[in-house]
């Protein structure tokens, strides 16, 4: 029995909360962060909070609120956002050009023996022509400590291998269920509800598989390793901003700082996030966060692919 | 930018995951000590007073939790009297609904003779400071090391206050607890 259980158990609890209003929370404290001139929390704040926050179809609206005195006439909500970043892709043409490529980095921070944190960091290059053929170029891994402070701790640890000699430090590729029967994907739907439609075609019926799980994860393939057009981009944005368990939120930022509007899956022990940019509606990164359920201070990686070009081009393999 | 929250904390961008962490868990504690209305609003300034302060948080000192719930138990502090109100009600009243949603553990202890109603009382016979360090252990299930760190108070102060309580509360009940 644990100390005081009898406090626990015979003690009324809180009645359950609700979610409108602590995302109106959330968001409130969030913006509060990126404006610095709020006024102090009051109860009329949450009150209007609470009440701004506005669901529409999956979207979660929730807008920057402040008092009296901050700037709220141009800020839009983090689904607001994302729609408008995904008009301006959709409106871009697919492109022109031999092959697709794709080039990235891949970043991996996990915390190594010791208690230090290790950042490996691995460039991709991804080539897909007219055809479907595909080419696959990997660089050599890098490995440090993540911060001055890591660095630290990595010396005073007497300066171990940062990988494991076993491994000849590579790391892992994450593997986004490649659907091969959605080819080609330059043809696939431009309009979300159609595009689900199509997706879902090819959702396994024998499997377990949760749907929106399945979904999401197909969505991570599309947009990171196909040739997949900037409508179907859009419409899969938008697809994922609909489904019940994801969220939309602004202000999520990729290991190299770069700031977007962001998709989330997941919940604070695995938490996938899609970051986009806010203005073209690029995609930036592809993030996945595992963090330990006990421990939230403790051990956990960090993975992100974070997309440095994407599109279609006149070089060739080889040709750079 | 580490997978640790003692990186988010510093990092108003991954504060967010922070929140998703621990929201629930500091609201449910506030509304245990506090009526919902005036919980709501504690849950929610804990966590922006935390944001504000973030650059100020010190994981050597104690872990996130343990800060969160320290911040938490001071701003409930503010509202000593209208936890104590809250206790002298639900000692007065026969609040069937205090006991909704209980499970048979709970029917066991009042038929063991420890009620709600006798349960406040005795919470209201408390200290504010042995309360606080009461209901830290009981609704958030912090060590003492964490209780310390969240009070800012030394382990000592801890011990001692929580063996003062466990005899007030001994005494008021006619039950170890």
């Amino acid at each position: 029995m644990k100390e005081f259980q009898l406090i626990d158990e015979v003690m009324p609890d809180a009645p359950p909360a609700d979610q409108a209003r602590v995302m109106a929370v959330r968001a409130r404290m969030l913006s509060d962060g990126r404006r610095h001139r709020l006024p102090a929390w009051s109860r009329v704040a949450l009150t209007a909070a609470a009440v701004s926050v506005v669901l529409v179809g999956g979207f979660i609206a929730a807008p920057l609120l402040g008092g009296p005195g901050t700037q709220t006439a141009t800020a839009l909500g983090p689904a607001a956002v994302l729609e408008a970043a995904a008009d301006r892709l959709a409106a871009r043409p697919p492109g022109t050009g031999a092959w697709w490529r794709r080039e990235l980095v891949q970043v991996l921070r996990s915390k190594a023996m010791y208690g230090f944190t290790v950042e490996q960091r691995v460039e991709e290059v991804l080539w897909v022509n007219r055809e479907g053929e595909q080419r696959t170029e990997r660089g050599d891994v890098s490995a440090k400590p993540l911060t001055p402070a890591d660095e630290q701790v990595w010396k005073d640890s007497g300066s171990p291998k940062l990988c494991e000699p076993s491994d000849d430090c590579q790391i892992g590729r994450f593997y986004f269920s490649p659907v091969d029967q959605v080819k080609p994907v330059a043809n696939l739907p431009t309009d979300p509800e159609a595009l689900k439609a199509e997706l879902l075609k090819h959702f396994p019926v024998s499997g377990k598989e949760n749907k929106e799980a399945w979904l999401w994860a197909v969505a991570n393939w599309l947009l990171l390793n196909t040739e997949s057009t900037p409508g179907t981009r859009a419409a899969l944005y938008r697809m994922l901003a609909d489904l019940p368990s994801a969220r939309v939120t602004d202000g999520v930022t990729d290991p190299d700082g770069r700031t977007g509007v962001a998709l989330m899956y997941g919940g604070p022990n695995a938490l996938g996030q899609i970051v986009i940019d806010r203005d073209s509606g690029d995609l930036l990164a592809l993030q996945d966060e595992q963090v330990p359920a006990n421990g939230l201070d403790d051990v956990g990686t960090f993975n992100s692919y974070v997309v440095k070009q994407l599109g279609w081009t006149d070089e060739a393999p080889g040709s750079d | 930018m580490t997978m640790s929250l003692d990186g988010a904390v510093a990092d108003p961008e991954r504060f967010a995951t922070v929140f998703d962490a621990h929201y629930e868990e500091i609201r449910r504690y506030v509304g245990r000590r506090l009526d919902i209305d005036i919980a709501e609003d504690l849950a929610a300034e804990t966590f922006l007073i935390a944001f504000r302060r973030r650059g100020s948080f010190d994981a050597a000192k104690g872990t996130i939790r343990a800060w969160l719930y320290g911040i938490a138990t001071h701003l409930i502090g503010r509202h000593r009297r209208a936890e104590l109100r809250r206790y002298r009600a639900l000692a007065r009243s026969a609040s069937p609904a205090a006991d909704d949603g209980h499970d048979q553990r709970v029917v066991d202890r009042v038929a063991a003779g420890v009620t709600v109603q006798k349960l406040s009382a005795a919470l209201a016979g408390l200290s504010r400071g042995e309360r606080d360090v009461v209901l830290l252990v009981a609704y958030g299930e912090l060590t003492y090391e964490e209780v310390a760190a969240a009070l800012d108070v030394a382990y000592g102060t801890v011990a001692s206050r929580l063996s003062r309580a466990r005899t007030k509360l001994r005494d008021a009940l006619g039950v170890e607890v």
